[in-house]
């Protein structure tokens, strides 16, 4: 027989079954061989597995997923395409200020942070990297503390710092009163000695609240910590240029400013005496313990993707609304300002900032190693400053001790390395 | 610390405020985290040294 033809093809039992090819029943099909048809038609349900090949698919107009991973990439549930991280410097890439200091807060790597004290004494930097997972990724730069004096469990804190421009939380797409909206916290973290560390999210408008949460470290291992916060009703950002919020992460608080009663991954009202749950003092009592961090990003929506990384040059103008720098250079003509004499001892004259409008009006900070005035026939060193305007682009400079002429015109030189002048609008 | 400064018109400066230890200019601008340090510094019940006399 070569070809059975039949309207209705009843089974004897609850299948029927085609030898080599496959069965049919009232559950559905189960075919041994390849499936090929000109169209299907209706829903497809379940979860479709074991795809291999170069399947194609067209005509697909929605892809709804909580997490969407495409060759290892998680790809974003919410907020924009591009420009996702809310985060500046996140790389480390960009330290204007320099790249090493004993001193607390904003001294190296921009827009971050570390604030310690009270007995602790160390070096915060901004370190290559050069091999490891991060490496990998792209990342040249972390962040580092590195104790030399170890501190007290009781007062000493140590906590790096990003504020957050309060208008980029609120135009983010974030709906940060919503506990169904997401904004998701990642980051590469190594510390020299293992133990539970924790990080925070902080708002800072109305009554600051404060996310926490923690994560553990084994020694010397850089670990990829992720964390996804949803809004809460108590939560407050103002769309102007103030700080909205702080993405803490804590190296170590001591006892003054913990309690065991914080709870973590829950929001709460913040308190300086309750920033987090209880810390162990493995790290702080270390001597040359260390605590590095790098890639941090921010992103709207429950999914951490793949870093952003941004160009250097993108990344410093980011950073350069914050704080901008005159600088001198030994042996090099530049870095001259053009001043008017007002009086015979008083020249006056403007400095735009270099990298354009700042986000509020800064602090104007002149270190004086050398900076010499000249005008006609004569130099002038040992000046007096007074910054009589300060502005968004610009300040009013007043230069004295000078000796001219009123009317006579004049420049100032920064002849080194050492002569600058900084301009900041920190968070 | 903290003290009043004169503009080149030898007024006291109402927008600029100077720290005694460098040559610190400081506008007084509520957004500035400076001036807010300033203004706690202030609600502490300190004040700013006068100014110079003009030149």
């Amino acid at each position: 027989m070569s070809k059975i033809v039949a309207d209705n093809i009843s089974p004897r039992g609850s299948d029927v079954t085609i030898a080599g090819v496959g069965t049919f029943s009232s559950s559905g099909v189960n075919l041994t061989g390849v499936v090929t048809a000109t169209s299907f038609v209706g829903d497809v349900t379940g979860n479709a597995t074991g795809l291999s090949g170069s399947p194609t698919l067209s005509g697909i107009t929605s892809v709804s997923t909580t997490n969407l991973t495409v060759n290892g990439n998680a790809y974003p549930n919410g907020g924009p395409l591009s420009n996702r991280n809310l985060i500046i410097n996140g790389a480390m890439q960009v330290a204007q200020r320099g790249t090493s200091s004993t001193s607390s807060d904003f001294r190296t790597v921009d827009r971050f942070y570390y604030n310690f004290g009270n007995t602790l004494a160390g070096t915060q930097s901004q370190q290559t990297l050069s091999s490891g997972t991060p490496y990998n990724e792209g990342f040249r730069n972390f962040y580092r503390f590195a104790i030399s004096t170890p501190g007290s469990a009781t007062s000493t804190y140590c906590q790096l710092i990003q504020g957050i421009e309060a208008q980029n939380l609120a135009t983010s797409g974030w709906q940060y009163t919503s506990a169904d909206s997401d904004i998701t916290v990642s980051f590469w973290v190594r510390s020299s000695v293992a133990q539970t560390f924790y990080g925070a999210l902080k708002s800072s408008d109305g009554t600051a609240q404060n996310y926490v949460f923690s994560f553990a470290l084994s020694a010397d291992t850089w670990t990829k910590v992720t964390k996804t916060i949803p809004g809460n009703t108590n939560v407050q950002i103002d769309n102007d240029n103030g700080q909205g919020a702080q993405l803490i992460i804590y190296p170590f608080m001591g006892t003054n400013y913990s309690d065991s009663s914080v709870n973590v991954d829950a929001w709460q009202a913040y308190s300086g005496s309750t920033r987090i749950p209880d810390m162990a003092t493995d790290w702080v009592l270390t001597n040359g313990a260390t605590f590095d961090v790098t890639g941090v990003q921010l992103e709207v929506g429950s999914v951490a993707t793949p870093f952003e990384h941004r160009s250097y040059g993108d990344e410093f103008q980011r950073c350069c609304r914050y704080y901008q720098r005159l600088e001198g250079r030994s042996g090099q003509d530049g870095d001259i300002c053009i001043s008017a004499f007002y009086t015979t001892t008083n020249a006056y004259g403007p400095i735009y900032f270099p990298n354009g409008n700042m986000r509020t009006y800064p602090t104007v900070n002149i270190i004086d190693n050398a900076i010499t005035f000249y005008y006609p026939g004569n130099a002038d060193a040992s000046l007096g400053f007074f910054v009589g305007g300060i502005h968004l682009e610009r300040i009013a400079l007043n230069v004295q001790n000078v000796s001219g002429s009123a009317g006579d015109s004049g420049f100032l030189r920064l002849l080194t390395s050492a002569d600058v002048f900084e301009f900041s609008a920190e968070l | 610390m903290y003290q009043q400064v004169r503009n080149i018109f030898g007024e006291v400066s109402q927008s600029v405020i100077k720290k005694t230890d460098s040559l610190t200019f400081i506008p007084t601008d509520p957004d500035n985290i400076d001036y807010q340090e300033y203004l706690a510094w202030l609600a502490e019940g300190n004040e700013p040294l006068p100014a110079d006399d003009p030149s």
